[in-house]
């Protein structure tokens, strides 16, 4: 978090392995559910590789509230570029952890968790980020079900949803999560949200 | 006799740069993490939306300069089919300059390099800059009516949680 003037900034990031749903996520999210007039861009920044993979980040900047702007990243899932993923990572204020809950995706899940956590021990304040887990990918067939993911992932402690980037399904119920999150810890510290 | 030193603010340092140095389009300065502290010129991006592009690209050449065995990462420049690019490293934050292709890369990669003594200094002691550069960047949000009947700008959670109940 940053105090800037009079304005805070926030950071929050979606977080998984390359594919898991991250990029869909936020897109869904910044052209469904933001109202335009909260974003301070039109479209998402987008840093891709050549096949249409996030390369580095997708980005959008929104203003939440009167005085407070949330930068949104989307991290890149690919270990080919994993050295920039802790780069984009850092500072964040709030983790959207993708998971893939397709069943061929349960060792990818957890390796990704392992470098998750290796950074929040590592790095500073990533420790007080708050954390909510979206099952992705819940329209297709052969899955885990959420609560034998959250069990298997060590991820039982995190509010989780159950969604699907490619429609929608609960991703404004976990961002509403987040926010209730990142409102009441704002509010802690004392910071009046207009 | 050490002559009176005039503190200018960031945005009319930022300003003076931008005029003396021929072929500048604009002239920005962001903070380590890539949030606006002020711009002058003409430029075609939202200020967060280029922050957060030059940040990271700066990052991105900090941890190359980190794997070569470098200490920090002075300056980078970019030329482009149209514009050239100087972003120079500053202690909490780097400058940036957007220059005609036409204005020669060592004059612009010097006004950068001149600019951040000047700009390191003002940064130090000046806060109104900021200030008004984020009054200025303030967008209209959403309005909704209190039981008092004044409109007041609606929080995304607001908006969010109000869209679920009516379902």
């Amino acid at each position: 978090m940053k105090v800037v003037g009079d304005r805070i900034y926030l950071k929050l990031i979606f977080f998984g392995t390359a594919l898991a749903g991250k990029t869909t996520a936020l897109e869904w999210l910044f052209y469904h559910a933001i109202p335009d007039e909260m974003k301070l861009v039109k479209e998402l920044r987008q840093v891709k590789t050549s096949f249409g993979q996030t390369l580095l980040f997708d980005f959008a900047p929104i203003e939440i509230s009167q005085n407070v702007v949330t930068r949104i990243f989307s991290a890149t899932g690919q270990d080919y570029y994993k050295g920039t993923r802790t780069k984009v990572l850092a500072d964040s204020d709030g983790i959207f952890i993708v998971i893939d809950s397709q069943k061929k995706a349960l060792e990818r899940n957890q390796e990704i968790l392992q470098e998750l956590w290796k950074c929040v021990e590592e790095m500073d304040n990533l420790s007080e980020a708050e954390i909510v887990a979206l099952y992705n990918k819940n329209d297709l067939e052969e899955i885990h079900s959420m609560e034998f993911l959250q069990e298997y992932l060590g991820l039982e402690k995190y509010d989780g949803f159950s969604t699907c980037a490619l429609t929608g399904d609960n991703l404004e119920d976990a961002l509403i999560a987040m926010l209730r999150k990142l409102t009441t810890k704002l509010e802690a510290k004392g910071f009046v949200l207009e | 006799m050490r002559g009176e030193q005039h503190m200018k603010s960031i945005s009319e340092t930022v300003r003076s740069i931008l005029d003396s140095v021929p072929g500048l389009k604009a002239a920005v300065v962001i903070d380590s993490d890539g949030i606006p502290i002020a711009l002058e010129g003409d430029i075609d991006m939202e200020p967060e939306d280029l922050g957060a592009m030059l940040a990271s690209a700066f990052q991105c050449y900090q941890a190359l300069g980190d794997g070569l065995g470098q200490f920090y990462c002075e300056l980078v420049t970019a030329e482009f089919d149209g514009l050239n690019v100087a972003q120079q490293m500053m202690p909490r934050g780097s400058l940036v300059l957007v220059a005609e292709k036409t204005s020669p890369m060592g004059v612009i990669r010097m006004a950068a390099k001149n600019g951040r003594h000047v700009l390191s200094e003002a940064m130090e002691t000046t806060a109104e800059a900021r200030k008004r550069f984020m009054e200025e960047h303030k967008l209209r949000l959403p309005r909704t009516t209190s039981p008092d009947g004044k409109q007041k700008a609606l929080s995304l959670l607001s908006f969010l949680e109000q869209k679920k109940k009516k379902g």
